[in-house]
């Protein structure tokens, strides 16, 4: 029973978007030969998630059944206050379809790079088992590559801001040669982080809500678009490092505590940043202005 | 007493983890199931306590007395309105494209509404209920399921307003089986569905001005 509760923690954790692991630079051969892209745009969410400070006890007492009995316990009880707390924000939006503003986005961005087959107007809903994702890639000719996106959005933060996360992977033909899991030629996480916008909870519920919830679906646009935006960066772009723009960048974990993470300033907008994590590359669009990090990656120190 | 401590119940749930076991292999899980008795659990959290223990007695009142109004209630059957009507969600292995949706709702509306109003020979107010959102996630070691459904109250044929109702439905997620998360659902609908008989007498009061 330990031992299930466990794997299934870890299973949501990876696929919520929340996977710890190194981004797979896509090679400048693997790049010039793609002709043309399959897209598997995936939204499971049919709508936002609510802001949950997950209660982690089992963690801090290095696991165990009792400790994740009550983690279980707080967290459900966390959760249903999260929705009824957010409730006006659902009822305000409840015929916003997000899967519609990130297939746009994709799209673009995707065919300003390739040949895109099958365009799709909205994102979908049905995750891949392994079997059909292994007959997918399978079907795929010389020069043809599947592009699969799997993207998450939540409240943070005390519904102060929100977050929209996308794990994307391209595969080739080549990439199912081996037994076992198909191994993408390219792999990373890519997140937009909002800015905030009230003091918390109902206040800032209330202001996401605000005339048919008029700000949160700018947001969340702004959010798809960025992912897209950052996601064709990162297919053209193999610099893994760049030494002279370190910055320190405000990031949230997979329980929703916001923290401090090393990276590298890729583009600074008037109102945001892209940074690169530089611990495993993934790529964050956040508010502001990163502060410059007075410390080099070791990698730098030559 | 329908309110069970959540711990005892995960507790208890582990006293009989073979049969548990047993019963997550057995099940094929392409059909939804609706689940007369919802569990009901206690919230732990501080904060949300006493807010939630005072829901969960009104809530309580509402689904043991019957409803009492001077209208007569016809309620219509669901209109499937879900954005995305392919799948309710995911368990990490597939997607979860449940069949029978249309049982389990009208399943629902005889357990949870037809037979809970007393009516009188008064004007006939007919509800239209539409199913809005359906889905089930896993977060941290539990199962969520919300159901979000619009009401139009009609009076004559004339619409008279439309109201919203949300529920969330919670159970531990003990083997990452389809119908723990199919009864998350069940435990949604006994959430949202109850608030919609709170609301009628209000609606029906309008009828006679």
């Amino acid at each position: 029973m330990k031992l299930k509760i466990t794997l299934i923690g870890l299973i949501v954790v990876l696929l919520q978007g929340c996977a710890v692991g190194q981004r797979t630079v896509l090679s400048q051969a693997d790049r010039g030969s793609i002709k043309s892209v399959d897209l598997y745009n995936l939204v499971i969410q049919d709508e936002v998630r609510p802001a949950v400070d997950i209660s982690n006890v089992a963690g801090a007492m290095g696991g165990g059944l009792i400790p994740a009995l009550i983690d279980s316990s707080i967290n459900k009880g966390r959760s249903l206050s999260a929705q009824d707390v957010a409730e006006p924000l659902f009822f305000a939006t409840d015929s916003v379809d997000f899967r519609k503003m990130l297939a746009k986005e994709i799209n673009t961005s995707v065919t300003s790079l390739y040949t895109l087959r099958s365009q799709k107007d909205v994102a979908e809903t049905k995750l891949l088992s392994d079997p059909d994702l292994i007959a997918k890639i399978k079907q795929l000719n010389e020069g043809e590559n599947l592009l699969y996106t799997s993207s998450f959005y939540n409240l943070m933060e005390n519904s102060k801001s929100i977050k929209v996360e996308t794990v994307a992977f391209v595969f080739k033909k080549s990439s199912t040669a081996k037994s076992g899991k198909p191994k993408p030629i390219y792999f990373n996480r890519l997140a937009y982080i909002s800015e905030s916008v009230g003091n918390g909870e109902a206040d800032s519920i209330a202001a996401w809500a605000k005339n048919n919830g008029e700000l949160f679906v700018k947001i969340l646009s702004d959010g798809a678009a960025e992912i897209a935006q950052v996601l064709k960066y990162d297919l053209q772009n193999s610099v893994q490092f760049e030494c002279n723009k370190l910055v320190a960048a405000d990031i949230f974990g997979f329980n929703g505590a916001k923290f401090n993470i090393k990276s590298i300033l890729v583009e600074q907008k008037p109102t945001r940043a892209v940074v690169r994590n530089s611990a495993d590359g993934a790529l964050y669009s956040v508010p502001g202005t990163p502060v410059p990090s007075k410390e080099l990656n070791k990698k730098c120190k030559q | 007493m329908k309110n069970i401590n959540y711990l005892l119940v995960a507790l208890l749930s582990l006293s009989v983890t073979p049969a548990f076991a047993k019963e997550a292999k057995k099940v094929d899980e392409s059909v939804i199931e609706y689940q007369k008795k919802a569990v009901k659990t206690t919230v732990v959290d501080n904060k949300a306590k006493a807010k939630k223990k005072a829901a969960a007695a009104a809530l309580q009142a509402t689904e043991d007395v019957p409803t009492v109004t001077s209208c007569q209630v016809q309620f219509e059957a669901f209109q499937d309105l879900r954005l995305n009507k392919d799948t309710v969600g995911t368990n990490f292995s597939k997607a979860l494209t449940p069949s029978g949706l249309d049982i389990w709702l009208n399943d629902a509306e005889a357990d949870l509404w037809r037979g809970k109003v007393k009516t009188s020979s008064g004007k006939t107010l007919v509800l239209k209920p539409k199913l809005e959102r359906l889905y089930t996630y896993a977060e941290s070691m539990n199962l969520h399921g919300v159901m979000s459904l619009s009401v139009d109250f009609l009076l004559d044929g004339k619409l008279l307003e439309t109201r919203k109702y949300r529920g969330l439905g919670s159970t531990a997620n003990a083997w990452n089986a389809e119908h723990e998360y199919y009864d998350a659902l069940s435990y949604a609908a006994h959430e949202a569905m109850p608030k919609v008989l709170k609301d009628i007498p209000s609606v029906c009061a309008k009828t006679k001005s």
